[in-house]
Parts: structure tokens; C-alpha cells; sequence
């Protein structure tokens, strides 16, 4: 039944998208490739992707609207396997054969810049009349720390928020946990008979859902001026909270990926998961109306907090098609495209305030604790040691810190030395 | 084209015809493209601060070397690479050996079993990884069900998070995709040993274990050495199964130096010091080279 209200939602998105299509009615310009001063005609950019949904054929879709527009020249899309990505985007820059322009994320941003292998879009995007189309906030996700430079181009945006498992929560008396402390007291609770409360999920992409717990428990990468304080307090006492879960863990959450975490969620083996709206349509499939979504516990629910991660879309310095670039990137952001995407199978949050005031978002409860999630969320600092920190240190830090080789603080100590790496 | 020869007593004097350079040059510069560039070129990025976006920095000398030996979880990198390739080659020889035994018997469907024998051998890595990953699932997997339905154990254990199973557990994985390659490589030289050499054992009074030992081991002695130095070398640079199953964790429990250069080099960005792992462990597998040449050339004069 639920799984009819989504394809629904996602039927109106597309009847909505053609309509707004069909009249032009951005109305803010988002997404107009012909008004350019310098003719693209005849040029041909090659744009990287990953694919968050290796089936889906959406990003070849707008591919074949925006080259099947005049006015313009055309773009090809090169899709990389998601976990070979950053290794092959970054080999290829460096020998010289990178793309013209590529998907992005946030946290990877800062080594790039530290590079000096992005182009600077300040001046394009002021000159830009769908520039106000696009959230404010999104903006800040192509900065750097400490500078005004915006490299990225925001697209698609992820808050986390936990989903929790009606059933299991009623068989144990518990409602929903909406602080830290309550999430830990209901842990016990919720373990027994091949039950257990939460995947910690220390291996691959785990860092996004530990720094959702750790910002929802009031701890910061940096300060206002931009300064690593990960290891400052509260971040400690934070942090050892969450490495006490474990105890409420399945087997193998230490070093456990995100497959694993969600067929523990989807069997019943655990009663709660942080991801994002990307494993909506999956948990509604098996659960439909019991499953619930709230937001990420947090020590002042008055003060929530939780991490978002933006993908969007940079443009190479030494790309000699940067103009094109530009008209591929801000296609992308047309309301018809952001619907488009963002109700695909890989659609995640929409950066741009017409789309995200969709009725697709509005009347479904998960993308509102969503989008107001996205309200208050923060990204991973763009620091040139972040990705290091989320590709290669946090991984093995936290597994030494579950299996009690490092304390709390040693282990926040560590990733903080590793994010003010040069 | 003619070639050589000048005749002496006793022999025939070798004089170098150019045009042999015409006919191994093809080989020459794929080797010197292939294998000396990378070679070189490895050896002067761990001499140098690299990085993946920023290219080369500057020069270092032996700062890179000196770094990773002073890094306090080298050790543990060593111990990994050691356990790892002795545990797995070990297994593979002693496994290997009983295996071919077995196939060199005379039963029905003899040559159906030696096929099937091989597809651990021929499967590729990551699918053998994926597989193990599902068989190992502590949740769901079989090994942990079929274990705890015979009562072999009460609780599921997660083989591959826990710091004291995950390195083992690996080695176990590897000798089960390494020993069909044994099993065939020492079965060929069984198959190669002179039955009227057994026989003349068996008439001197030698029993079953008496061929064996005098006969049979002695005649198969080269081939096992040479395999065993050749898995040595295969078994230290392979990461593929630690980097799929376990990510060189929980921790650095799975982490190999080979694994750790592959971490460095791409995961963290600094190729100059990725590159200084390899030249170590370049430097240990040249003296397994070396053993390597040794017994083949030594195998070839006794041809």
C-alpha cells in the first residue's frame, strides 16, 4: 500500500516535471541553457559520474534532453563504479586525462582545491539568474573552510534520520528514542532472541551515520573560524556513547558496510538505522506502514543536528570547454530535471526551492523529517585531510576503538590530527 | 640471417649476429615499457613527496623509509605479511601434496574430479570473496548456521570483524583457492615418475612408504620447491582477498604491507610513501627471486 503512495509521488513528480517542462514555468531561469554569451556549438565535454542506482538509466535520460537542445554543444557521460570512483577521478587528473567536469562530494572537495584542480564558479554563479533558485544553505557545501570560493555546484543533498522498526519497538513497550540517553537506556531493551537495538556500522561509509550521531550529540568538526575541534568537548563523551552500542550490535557490526546494515534493518535483526531518504522506497518495500522515521537522536531535541552529504558538480580549471560545463551543470538544475532526479531510484533531497516545495515532498513524512533534518545539518568539514579521514582513517580508528586497542578520546584524537593534515 | 657457429675442438664458438636484436626487441621494450619503467619509477617516487592530485613536491631521500620504519604500527604489518603468506603457503603444501596423492589414485570419475578440482583455482578473486562474505555472514551465513546446528558452537561468531579471527580466517580462504594449484602442479610430477624406478624399490624391499620416501619424494622434490617459491612470491603481493573481505581490518588486524602501499598510495593520496612500501617489500620478494631462479636453473642443467 505504501509502496503505491511512492510510485504515486513519483508519478505526480513526473506529471509535475513534464508540466513544468512544457511551460517553462521555472520561473527562475534554473536550468536555461540558451541565454549564454559564448557559443558551445560543436564542442563535446566529458562529465564522470558515479551512479548511486547502477540501474537506473535517469542521468542518461537528461544526458539526451540536454543533447537533443539547441544552442548548445553536447555532453557525454562516463560512468565510474561508485567504489573505484575517487581513486580513478583523482589518477586520471593527475596524469591529465581527467574530465572536463564530474559529480561530486562535498567532503571531497577540499583536496581538490588544495590541488588547485577546480574552477573557482563565483562569478559565473552571480551572473547566473537562477541563482536564487537554489536553497542558500546549499551554497556553503562547495566551500572550503574559512573561504568565500565556491566550487561546486550543489545537485542532490542527504540529511540522515533513523528509521525504526514499529514492531520490534511495540513488542519491547518503547516509543521511539528522541535523545541519546533514551537510545541507550532502550538498547538493552531492544536485544535478545536474534534482536539487537543498532548496526554501528564501522567499515565502508559508516563515517556519515557515526557523524550524525556524533553532530545530533552537540560535538563539531571545526569552529566558527574554521579550526579542527573534533576532539573538544562534548565530542568525548559523545563519541563513547556511540562506541557503547556496540554492545546492542549484531555480530559483525564493527566492520560492517551498508549492505549489511541494511538487510540486518530489512530482516528484523535490528530495530533501527541511520542512512537517508536514498533507502526509503527498500525499507518501504518490506516494511510499508511499519516502518517509522524520525529524527537522528540527539542530547537536546530542541537542538537537532545530523550530517548531510551534497553531491554536486565541479568543473576542471584546465578543462578548455568550461562554458559548456557551466550549461550542463545549470541544466541539471532546472526544476523539471531536479523532479526528475530527485524522484528517480537514486533521487535523493532537491537543492532547489521549487522542486523541494514539490506536493511529492510535502505530504510524505519521511522526506519532511528529511527536509527538515537538511534545516539544521552540517557537512563534513572540506578540509584538504577529510577525505583521507573518510576514505582511510576512520575506518580502522573506530574498529580499534570498538574492540578497545583505542579510548574515546584517542580515537578522536587521531581523526582530528588526520582532518588538519595538509 | 645466419647465425653462429664456428667450429673448434671440442665445441662450437658463438658469434653475435645482429640481427638477433631484430627478433627480441619486440620483448625488450615491452619489458623495459611494462616492467623496468614502473620499476624505476617506483623507486624514485618513494624517494620523493608525492601525492595523487599534487604530483611531486619535492625530493626526500630516505625520509619516506625512515618514516614508515618509525611508524609504530609497522610491526603489525610485518607480523600480518608473515603469518599471512607462511600460514597460507603452508597449508597449500601440506593440502596440495595430500590432494595430489589422492588424484594420482585409480578410482571411477577420476578425470571429472580433477576438473572440478581446479574451479577454487580458477574462480576469480573478487567473486571468491564475495562468495566467502556470504558464507561467512555472521547473521545469515551458512558456516555459522551449519556450526551452530551441530552444536559446534552456541553463539555466532563474526570470522572476519574480530581481530583474533579475521587474519585467519583470510589464510584459510587463500589455501582453499591455492591448493588445486598445488594439487596439479605436484600431480604432473607424480605422474612423471619412472613406474620402473618404484618397481626396481619394490624389488629391493621397499614397502609402500619406502617408495615413497626414496622414490617418489626425491623425483618430485624440484617441482614442489619451485611451486612452493613461486606461491611464496604470489601469496605476499596478494591483497585482493584482505581488501574485499576485511579492508585490512578490524583495525590493522588484516593489514599487510602490500595492502598498507595500496592504502597509502590510493586511499590516502600519498603515492610517495605507498611506493615506499612496495620497494620494502620488493626488496624481501628479490631474495625469493633469487631462490626462485636458483632452482629452476638448477633444474634445467639437470635436464
Amino acid at each position: 500500500m505504501k509502496q503505491h503512495k511512492v510510485r504515486a509521488s513519483v508519478v505526480i513528480g513526473a506529471i509535475a516535471a513534464s508540466a513544468l517542462a512544457l511551460t517553462g514555468c521555472s520561473g527562475t531561469g534554473a536550468g536555461s541553457t540558451t541565454t549564454t554569451s559564448a557559443s558551445t556549438t560543436g564542442q563535446t565535454i566529458n562529465y564522470w559520474l558515479w551512479q548511486d542506482n547502477a540501474t537506473d538509466t535517469t542521468w542518461q535520460q537528461l544526458a539526451d534532453e540536454f543533447n537533443a537542445q539547441g544552442g548548445h554543444g553536447k555532453v557525454t557521460l562516463q560512468v565510474v563504479p561508485a567504489a573505484q570512483y575517487l581513486d580513478k577521478l583523482s589518477t586520471a587528473i593527475s596524469s591529465g586525462n581527467g574530465p572536463d567536469a564530474a559529480r561530486m562530494k562535498d567532503s571531497w572537495i577540499g583536496q581538490f582545491v588544495d590541488a588547485g584542480v577546480l574552477a573557482s564558479l563565483n562569478d559565473r554563479i552571480d551572473a547566473w539568474k537562477g541563482k536564487s533558485s537554489v536553497e542558500p544553505s546549499a551554497w556553503n557545501a562547495g566551500k572550503v573552510p574559512g573561504g568565500n570560493q565556491i566550487y561546486m555546484m550543489p545537485h542532490q543533498n542527504t540529511a540522515l534520520y533513523m528509521y525504526y522498526n514499529k514492531k520490534l519497538f511495540a513488542d519491547a513497550g518503547l516509543q521511539p528514542p528522541t535523545t541519546q540517553s533514551e537510545m541507550l537506556s532502550d538498547a538493552p531493551k531492544l536485544t535478545g532472541g536474534g534482536h539487537y537495538a543498532f548496526d554501528v556500522r564501522g567499515g565502508a561509509g559508516g563515517q556519515d551515520q557515526w557523524a550524525a550521531w556524533m553532530l545530533a550529540g552537540g560535538a563539531q568538526f571545526v569552529n566558527s573560524s574554521g579550526s579542527v575541534i573534533l576532539d573538544k568537548a562534548p565530542a568525548e563523551s559523545v563519541n563513547q556513547k556511540y562506541l557503547d552500542l556496540a554492545k546492542y550490535a549484531p555480530p559483525g557490526s564493527e566492520t560492517a558496510a551498508f549492505s549489511q546494515v541494511q538487510s540486518n534493518f530489512l530482516a528484523g535483526t535490528t530495530a533501527t538505522m541511520i542512512h537517508h531518504i536514498g533507502s526509503l522506497a527498500a525499507v518501504r518495500k518490506q516494511f510499508g506502514d511499519g516502518v517509522g522515521v524520525i529524527p537522528v537522536p540527539a542530547a537536546n531535541p530542541s537542538k537537532p543536528s545530523t550530517v548531510q552529504s551534497m553531491s554536486g558538480n565541479v568543473i576542471f580549471a584546465n578543462s578548455k570547454k568550461q562554458e559548456l560545463a557551466w550549461q550542463w551543470e545549470t541544466f541539471l538544475l532546472g526544476d523539471a530535471q531536479m523532479l526528475k532526479m530527485s524522484t528517480s531510484p537514486q533521487g535523493q533531497l532537491p537543492v532547489t526551492k521549487a522542486v523541494a516545495a514539490n506536493e511529492a515532498f510535502k505530504k510524505d513524512p519521511a522526506y519532511q523529517v528529511a527536509i527538515t533534518a537538511a534545516k539544521t545539518a552540517k557537512s563534513w568539514p572540506q578540509l584538504p585531510g577529510t577525505t583521507t579521514v573518510v576514505n582511510a582513517t576512520w575506518s580502522p580508528t573506530i574498529q580499534q576503538a570498538f574492540s578497545g586497542q583505542l579510548t574515546s578520546a584517542k580515537m578522536l584524537q587521531a581523526l582530528a590530527a588526520g582532518l588538519k593534515k595538509k | 640471417m645466419t647465425t653462429t657457429v664456428a667450429g673448434g675442438r671440442g665445441g662450437a664458438r658463438r658469434r653475435f649476429d645482429p640481427t638477433i636484436l631484430l627478433f627480441v626487441s619486440p620483448t625488450l621494450i615491452l619489458l623495459l615499457v611494462f616492467v623496468a619503467y614502473p620499476f624505476l619509477r617506483a623507486i624514485w617516487l618513494s624517494l620523493t613527496k608525492t601525492t595523487l592530485l599534487g604530483g611531486t613536491v619535492g625530493f626526500l631521500g630516505f625520509d619516506n623509509f625512515v618514516a614508515l620504519f618509525q611508524d609504530p604500527q609497522f610491526g603489525a604489518f610485518v607480523g600480518n605479511s608473515v603469518f599471512w603468506t607462511v600460514g597460507g603457503v603452508s597449508l597449500q603444501l601440506i593440502f596440495g601434496v595430500i590432494g595430489a596423492l589422492l588424484l594420482n589414485q585409480k578410482f571411477r570419475l577420476r578425470g571429472t574430479v580433477r576438473g572440478l578440482a581446479m574451479i577454487p583455482w580458477a574462480t576469480p578473486s573478487v567473486l571468491v570473496a564475495l562468495i566467502w562474505l556470504w558464507l561467512l555472514d555472521p547473521n545469515r551465513g551458512l558456516v555459522n548456521t551449519v556450526l551452530e546446528h551441530l552444536g559446534i558452537m552456541t553463539h555466532p561468531v563474526a570470522w572476519l570483524s574480530d581481530a583474533h579471527t579475521a587474519l585467519p580466517t583470510l589464510i584459510v580462504i587463500d589455501a582453499w583457492q591455492g591448493i588445486p594449484f598445488f594439487a596439479v602442479m605436484v600431480l604432473a610430477a607424480l605422474q612423471a615418475v619412472p613406474e620402473e624406478l618404484k618397481e626396481s624399490a619394490r624389488t629391493d624391499g621397499c614397502g609402500p612408504l619406502g617408495v615413497f620416501r626414496h622414490v617418489v619424494v626425491p623425483s618430485i622434490l624440484p617441482t614442489v620447491l619451485i611451486t612452493l617459491v613461486l606461491r611464496l612470491i604470489w601469496t605476499a603481493n596478494y591483497i585482493d582477498l584482505a581488501y574485499v573481505l576485511t579492508g585490512g581490518g578490524p583495525g590493522i588486524a588484516s593489514t599487510t604491507i602490500p595492502l598498507q602501499s595500496y592504502l597509502t598510495a590510493y586511499k590516502q593520496g600519498q603515492l610517495g610513501s605507498g611506493a615506499a612500501y612496495a620497494v620494502v617489500q620488493a626488496i624481501v620478494l628479490a631474495i625469493l627471486v633469487a631462490i626462485y631462479l636458483r632452482l629452476t636453473q638448477t633444474k634445467g642443467v639437470k635436464r
